[in-house]
């Protein structure tokens, strides 16, 4: 009712004039046209798909280097250095600034200690979640090769946080190697560097 | 993309499908539509047909009275006599639309005649008034020798301080002194009165149309010899801009009759058209 009242009040005009100013001349009012009925259409709740951020692909070559302990199997270093070379991408499943991802991986790992000696393929492929910033991913990895000269088979549990403006990936995995003596269970920190982020710029 | 496609995705481990445009229209997801557009996902024509069904443009035209002119200005205005002053109403349903507007014009023959701007210089130039444009002022001579100082001094100490004040000194000495002057209201009132006075009474009929689901008017100006063209045609132009930008254009073609007036009354009445309901013709659909 109030706003009926203000929206229906009459204009203000000034009324202050100059001497000798020449007043505003009446307006011309056209008769207005009979309007025809208007509806309002409300937008229904939906995730956009069209105009939304297209799918991610972010790949990346990683090399970094960390440090691999030993929790538990057969005895062997307490700690050893780990190294690795992999290949990655992050691939967005859908559109949007924020999207669900599967991050596969494949590469080598290198475990180098007193007595570790470990030279492993690894090829995963887990879920994450991907922006335009970065991502994070958990991948299970099958890690296959030769741990102290002796065929080793196992798996790697990484949790990935990729910091794809700045070129780092960190990492922590937890991998458990069968070997003739046992299972051997290991935590891995590295830290990475993606050589395919630095050396584009970003672009990629 | 097809049903068998979209569930491949959705096997695959995709959280979404690209809709199609009737789902989009029956969402009122139009500014997705214009993107789906750009994307090429839609033809442009299929789009503009959604836009054109979700808005639902009507319009009406009719001429002001030459007569009412001169009540209101209280000036006999002869230099109008040649000229028709064009309201066109327009309006549209409310819909959610980010950008768009509606602009409006004449077709005379083959030729399409923009709309004549009725604005201040356009009616002074008919009453064969003058309107004082912006003027650029230059720098006085002190303030050139200031400037000239100003520059040499910060080349001095920039090299005196090998570079380290550079970013202080930065733009100290680049100012030109120019300006631009621009009338005041009252100075282009006082060198064009009867074309102020004109705009007084009819100013408040412009506006822009802009707006979905808002009522608004503009005037155009019409000489009286295309008035009287069997070809004369009014057109509407609408504009979209989202993630691309998409142009409708129609003409509305006026039946014959003795004057202009007659020939709107015999299209338009005294309603509202609604242009889903005239014969029109779609001339243009781009980008």
């Amino acid at each position: 009712m109030i706003l009926a009242l203000v929206v229906g009040a009459p204009a203000v005009e000034p009324v202050s004039e100059a001497p000798g100013a020449r007043a505003a001349p009446p307006r011309v009012e056209p008769p207005m046209p009979a309007p025809v009925p208007r509806v309002i259409l409300v937008e229904a709740r939906r995730r956009s798909y069209y105009g939304a951020r297209k799918q991610i692909f972010a790949p990346g070559l990683r090399v970094g280097v960390g440090l691999g302990a030993r929790l538990a199997g057969p005895p062997a270093d307490r700690a050893h250095l780990a190294l690795d070379v992999l290949a990655f991408a992050g691939v967005g499943l859908h559109r949007g600034a924020t999207q669900a991802a599967l991050y596969p991986t494949l590469g080598y790992g290198l475990g180098a200690g007193k007595v570790t000696r470990e030279h492993l393929l690894v090829a995963g492929l887990g879920p994450g979640i991907i922006d335009r910033t970065g991502g994070f991913a958990v991948v299970p990895a099958l890690v296959v090769g030769a741990a102290e000269r002796a065929r080793a088979l196992g798996v790697r549990t990484s949790l990935l946080v990729d910091l794809q403006r700045q070129g780092l990936v960190f990492e922590v995995a937890h991998q458990v190697l069968f070997l003739a003596a046992g299972a051997r269970h290991e935590l891995r920190f590295v830290a990475a560097i993606d050589l395919v982020q630095v050396l584009t710029g970003g672009t990629l | 993309m097809t049903a068998r496609r979209c569930l491949a995705v959705v096997l695959a481990g995709a959280v979404g499908c690209a809709p199609s445009l009737p789902r989009l229209e029956r969402g009122h997801h139009y500014n997705e539509a214009i993107c789906g557009a750009a994307e090429h996902a839609f033809s442009e024509a299929d789009v503009l047909a959604a836009l054109r069904r979700g808005l639902d443009p009507a319009v009406h035209v009719t001429t002001l009275a030459h007569a009412d002119l001169v009540a209101a200005v209280g000036d006999e205005l002869p230099e109008l006599r040649d000229h028709a002053l064009v309201h066109v109403v327009f309006d549209t349903n409310q819909i959610p639309l980010a950008h768009f507007d509606a602009s409006f014009g004449v077709r005379r023959g083959d030729r399409v005649r923009g709309a004549e701007v009725v604005d201040l210089p356009a009616v002074a130039a008919l009453l064969r008034e003058s309107v004082p444009g912006p003027q650029t002022i230059g720098p006085s001579s002190v303030g050139q020798a200031a400037s000239a100082i100003g520059t040499i001094g910060a080349v001095v100490l920039t090299v005196a301080s090998l570079g380290l004040l550079r970013g202080l000194l930065r733009g100290g000495a680049s100012s030109s002194g120019s300006r631009t002057i621009t009338p005041t209201a009252e100075e282009l009132r006082r060198s064009a009165p009867r074309a102020s006075a004109v705009l007084d009474a009819v100013g408040h009929l412009r506006g822009r149309c802009d707006r979905s689901g808002e009522r608004c008017s503009t005037l155009l100006w019409i000489d009286r010899a295309a008035a009287a063209d069997a070809a004369l045609a009014l057109t509407v132009e609408l504009r979209y801009h989202g993630c691309t930008y998409l142009h409708d254009s129609f003409e509305i073609p006026l039946p014959a009759g003795t004057d202009l007036q007659a020939r709107l009354d015999a299209r338009f009445g005294a309603h509202m058209r609604r242009l889903s309901e005239l014969p029109t013709r779609a001339t243009r659909t781009t980008r």
